[in-house]
């Protein structure tokens, strides 16, 4: 009867010790791990809800950028002189100046090598008296917001005193590698090079 | 004297209580097993329950991985091309008016002052460690009359304070105001040099080039 004693308290000493203990352990490891994935699902779910506001946000801004890139000049052959010298003279027509010359002047590059665009810029030259010059520069930068004036270098001239010699930096923002535009843009694009019209506004 | 003479045998002997011990040990040894196996067979369940659990949680989180990867590429996208409609919007934002700029010249110069010399110079520099554009335009001119120095200081007010260039013009300093050195000009012809400094104006910096 002893033994008998002595072998049912050391059995149930070997079940508690290799079995209800572990499995009470593994039931508690296990338990906490479905708690921490279940937050982690519920987490995704979060994340995966706002794919529809971030697609909408996304299809607006490149939406918006296809717009203006419109008035991102393409070179034609390479060359983007020809069409800057077109939309210069286009934005004399119908005004009391003479345009003398529109030559290249260089390119820069304002945010550092490596974005996404330059800036083009061309000087003109121009004989014109200061409202003329004013309406002048009124047609060009509401033909493109994104051009800008710089240099300007306005001198009287003593023989004709409502005429002056106007020299002028004019700069358009252009793709660095039009190759490397974005993929939305090419998808849906015209390529066609900016029409030089007044009034022409974005 | 008395005898006591016990007729019953040892094995014949019975407890006077209603509990022997006999009894307790047999309960024990079924009720013990009973209680052990049970709690087993339930903490095996339990067990198998949450372990069940886990599995399906992990299945669940695994279908939900691609779609929370294609939300993240979906942000940095969305981020990247943000990146570029703030790179449009600073530079169109960051450029001088030119046409508001000669208005305002055009506006604030008095009746007696002549222009004679409108150099601007506008470069790409920094402010606060931001690319900007930054634009510095020198005035040479000549005024007649007595109120040759007042129309001068007119000019200047009207460059540096009017509600067009405010915001714009930081300082506008007189650099020259002499006496005209033409012979032929009259006495009272003074010579000025002006110079208008404008507030940097900041682009925003581009985002990383994508050959997307």
């Amino acid at each position: 009867m002893v033994m008998g004693v002595v072998g049912g308290v050391g059995a149930i000493f070997a079940l508690i010790n290799f079995f209800i203990v572990p499995t009470i352990a593994d039931w508690k490891k296990d338990s906490a791990k479905a708690l921490e994935l279940e937050k982690k699902i519920r987490q995704d779910r979060d994340v995966i809800r706002t794919y529809g506001d971030y697609q909408k946000q996304l299809e607006q801004t490149q939406e918006s950028i296809r717009v203006v890139s419109s008035r991102i000049p393409m070179p034609v052959l390479g060359n983007y002189l020809l069409a800057m010298e077109d939309s210069v003279r286009a934005a004399a027509l119908g005004l009391d100046l003479v345009v003398k010359s529109v030559s290249d002047n260089d390119i820069i590059e304002p945010w550092g090598g490596a974005g996404l665009f330059k800036i083009y810029r061309v000087r003109v030259v121009i004989q014109s008296g200061y409202a003329e010059f004013i309406r002048f520069v009124s047609n060009i930068e509401t033909e493109n917001p994104l051009v800008s004036l710089g240099g300007v270098s306005i001198s009287a001239r003593a023989e004709t005193p409502e005429r002056h010699d106007i020299s002028f930096i004019v700069g358009w923002m252009i793709w660095a590698d039009p190759e490397k535009r974005p993929a939305f843009i090419t998808a849906v694009s015209s390529n066609a090079p900016i029409k030089a019209e007044i009034g022409n506004n974005p | 004297m008395n005898l006591q003479v016990n007729f019953i045998l040892e094995s014949e002997r019975r407890s006077g209580s209603t509990i022997s011990l006999k009894f307790v040990v047999r309960v024990v040894a079924v009720v013990v097993p009973t209680v052990l196996i049970m709690t087993c067979i339930s903490l095996f369940m339990l067990a198998d329950s949450a372990s069940r659990t886990v599995k399906l949680r992990e299945q669940e989180k695994k279908k939900s991985e691609p779609k929370v990867k294609q939300v993240a590429i979906l942000q940095t996208e969305l981020k990247d091309t943000q990146g570029i409609q703030d790179l449009l919007d600073g530079w169109k934002a960051s450029r001088f008016e030119w046409q508001i700029l000669l208005t305002q010249l055009q506006i604030s110069a008095p009746v007696h002052l002549q222009l004679i010399r409108i150099a601007a110079d506008e470069q790409m520099g920094l402010a606060d460690n931001v690319p900007a554009r930054t634009l510095n335009l020198a005035l040479r001119g000549k005024v007649k009359g007595d109120q040759s120095q007042d129309d001068v200081k007119a000019l200047r007010v009207g460059l540096k304070f009017s509600p067009a260039m405010t915001s714009l013009v930081d300082v506008v300093e007189v650099k020259r105001f002499a006496k005209s050195e033409v012979a032929e000009e009259k006495e009272e012809v003074r010579v000025f040099e002006m110079e208008c400094k404008f507030y940097p104006r900041k682009i925003i910096p581009p985002p990383v080039k994508s050959g997307k």
